[in-house]
C-alpha cells in the first residue's frame, strides 16, 4: 500500500513536472516526456514488436554476460576459497579493481571490443564478475569450522569437501551467491543498450 | 573388533600445559565418561582423540592403529549438534554411508533402522531447523551411530538442552546403547549424567589436567537415579570431583 502510494507520488510528481514545462517550454518538451508520451512510445513498440525483439536481445546478453561471469567467478572463487596463497595474490588486484566504478572503463571496452555485441557482453561479464567472485571465496572462507569437523569425522575427505561444499546444485555457499551477483546486471546492460538499442542496428 | 586405546599424551608445552601424561584404556562396547572441572581439558581430550588437534607429545591407538586426523572409525557428537543444515534429517543420517559408497537400498535400511531407534522415523524429511534441540541431537547419535565407528565420542552432547530434556535424553541414550553396545566416551561435567550412563567414570584433576581416579560403576544397566547404591556412587564421586573443583578456587 505504502509502496504503491510512493510510486503513484512519483507518477503525479512526473506529471506536474513534465505538463508544466510543456505550458511554460523551460526545456525542449521533446527531451522531457510526458507520463501519456512515454504510455503511447510503450504502446506503439508492443504493436510493431520491436518492445519484444529488444528485450529479447537485451535479455541474451545478460544471459552471455552474466553466464560468462558465473563460470569463471565460481571457478576463481573456490581456487581463491581453499587456497590461501592464490587468495594472497589475487586479493590485492581484486581489490585495487573492484571499487572502481564499472562505467568508468566502458571507453575501454569500446576501444577492446568495438561497439557491437562482444563489448556489450564482455562488459556484463566484467561488472557482475566481482559481486559473485568475493561472495563466492568469502562464503568458502566462512564455512564452518564444525561443520568441516563433523564431516570429517563421518569419512569425509578434502576431495569429497570440496565436491559437497562447491557443487552448484547442492552448495550452500556459491548458489546464492550467484543469486546476488545476478541482480546487477540489468543495471549494467542499460548502459551499453543505450548507445546500441538492437543487435541490427548494431552490426 | 575395537582394540583397547592406549594413549600418551602431553600437552601445552611453554605457554599452559592442558593435560598431562594422560593414560586411558577404553575397552570394546564400553561406555566410558571423563569427568572434570571446567578448564581441565576434558574436551581438549576429546579433540585430540577425534583427530581435530594434535598432541603435543604421546599418541592415540584406535583398534592399534595411530591416530592421525580425523577418521570415520572415529564418531563425533558435539554438542551444538552440528547437523548439515541444508540436508534432511534421512540424509545427515545417511552422509557416512553415502561416503563410503554403501548401496542405496543398504543406506536406505541403515537410515530406517536408526532412526527408528532414534524415534524420529516421522520426521525423516524435515531439515535440522525445523527440529528442537534434543531432536537435534538425536539425529546427531544416528548419524553417528549409521556410520558404524569403532567408537563415538560424546563432548558434552547434552550440554545444550533444558534439564528436561536432558533426563529425558540421558534415557534415550541409556536404552540405545542396550541395544547397540557402541564403545562411548562420553565428556560431561555433571556426575548425576557419569553415574547414570557410565560402565567407567574418569575424574580428571584440574589443570594441567591428568586422570585423578577411576570409578567403575556395578550398578544394573537400567538404572534408578534415586535408588541408594546411585546416591552412594554420586556421592562418592562428588567428594573426588570436589577436592579438584576447591583447587581452582584457592
Amino acid at each position: 500500500m505504502i509502496r504503491a502510494g510512493a510510486l503513484l507520488a512519483v507518477l503525479v510528481v512526473w506529471g506536474l513536472v513534465t505538463y508544466g514545462n510543456r505550458a511554460l517550454e523551460v526545456i525542449n518538451p521533446a527531451l522531457l516526456p510526458t507520463p501519456s508520451d512515454v504510455a503511447a512510445a510503450g504502446v506503439a513498440m508492443v504493436r510493431d514488436g520491436s518492445l519484444f525483439v529488444n528485450v529479447g536481445v537485451s535479455l541474451l546478453r545478460i544471459a552471455q554476460g552474466f553466464g560468462l561471469a558465473a563460470a569463471a567467478a565460481l571457478a576463481l572463487g573456490i581456487l581463491v576459497g581453499l587456497c590461501p596463497a592464490l587468495r594472497l595474490m589475487l586479493e590485492p588486484i581484486v581489490e585495487l579493481l573492484r571499487p572502481i566504478p564499472p562505467l568508468a572503463f566502458l571507453p575501454m571496452f569500446l576501444v577492446w571490443f568495438g561497439l557491437g555485441e562482444t563489448s556489450k557482453v564482455a562488459f556484463i561479464a566484467y561488472t557482475t564478475f566481482f559481486p559473485m567472485f568475493v561472495g563466492i571465496a568469502s562464503s568458502l572462507l566462512r564455512v564452518d569450522v564444525m561443520l568441516l569437523r563433523a564431516a570429517a569425522s563421518l569419512g569425509a575427505t578434502r576431495a569429497a569437501l570440496c565436491a559437497t561444499w562447491c557443487c552448484p546444485p547442492r552448495c550452500p555457499a556459491s548458489s546464492s551467491r550467484c543469486a546476488s551477483g545476478s541482480a546487477s546486471p540489468s543495471s549494467s546492460s542499460s548502459a551499453p543498450s543505450s548507445w546500441a538499442p538492437t543487435r541490427d542496428s548494431a552490426t | 573388533m575395537v582394540d583397547g586405546v592406549g594413549k600418551t599424551f602431553g600437552r601445552g608445552g611453554g605457554a599452559g600445559q592442558v593435560l598431562a601424561d594422560i593414560r586411558l584404556e577404553i575397552r570394546t562396547g564400553e561406555f566410558l565418561c571423563i569427568l572434570g572441572p571446567s578448564g581441565c581439558g576434558k574436551s581438549t581430550l576429546l579433540n585430540i582423540v577425534a583427530g581435530f588437534l594434535p598432541p603435543t607429545s604421546g599418541r592415540v591407538l584406535v583398534d592399534g592403529a595411530p591416530v592421525t586426523g580425523p577418521g570415520a572409525e572415529r564418531g563425533v557428537v558435539f554438542q551444538e549438534y552440528v547437523l548439515f543444515p541444508w540436508l534432511t534429517v534421512a540424509q545427515n543420517v545417511e552422509f557416512g554411508p553415502r561416503l563410503k559408497g554403501v548401496p542405496a537400498e543398504e543406506r536406505r535400511r541403515l537410515t530406517e533402522r536408526y532412526l527408528a531407534l532414534v524415534g524420529l522415523t516421522a520426521h525423516a524429511g524435515k531439515l535440522p531447523a525445523q527440529l528442537s534441540g534434543g531432536m537435534k541431537q538425536r539425529v546427531a547419535i544416528a548419524r553417528a551411530l549409521a556410520n558404524g565407528p569403532s567408537i563415538i565420542l560424546m563432548d558434552e552432547p547434552f550440554g545444550a538442552l533444558d534439564a528436561q530434556t536432558r533426563e529425558v535424553m540421558q534415557d534415550e541414550l541409556s536404552r540405545i546403547q542396550r541395544v547397540e553396545r557402541q564403545t562411548v566416551l562420553f565428556v560431561t561435567h555433571s556426575i548425576r549424567e557419569a553415574v547414570y550412563l557410565a560402565d567407567r567414570v574418569v575424574v580428571m584433576t584440574s589443570a594441567p589436567g591428568r586422570v585423578k581416579q577411576v570409578f567403575t560403576i556395578t550398578l544394573p544397566e537400567s538404572r534408578d537415579r534415586f535408588a541408594p547404591e546411585f546416591t552412594r556412587a554420586e556421592s562418592e564421586i562428588t567428594r573426588v570431583v570436589k577436592e579438584e573443583v576447591a583447587k581452582v578456587h584457592e
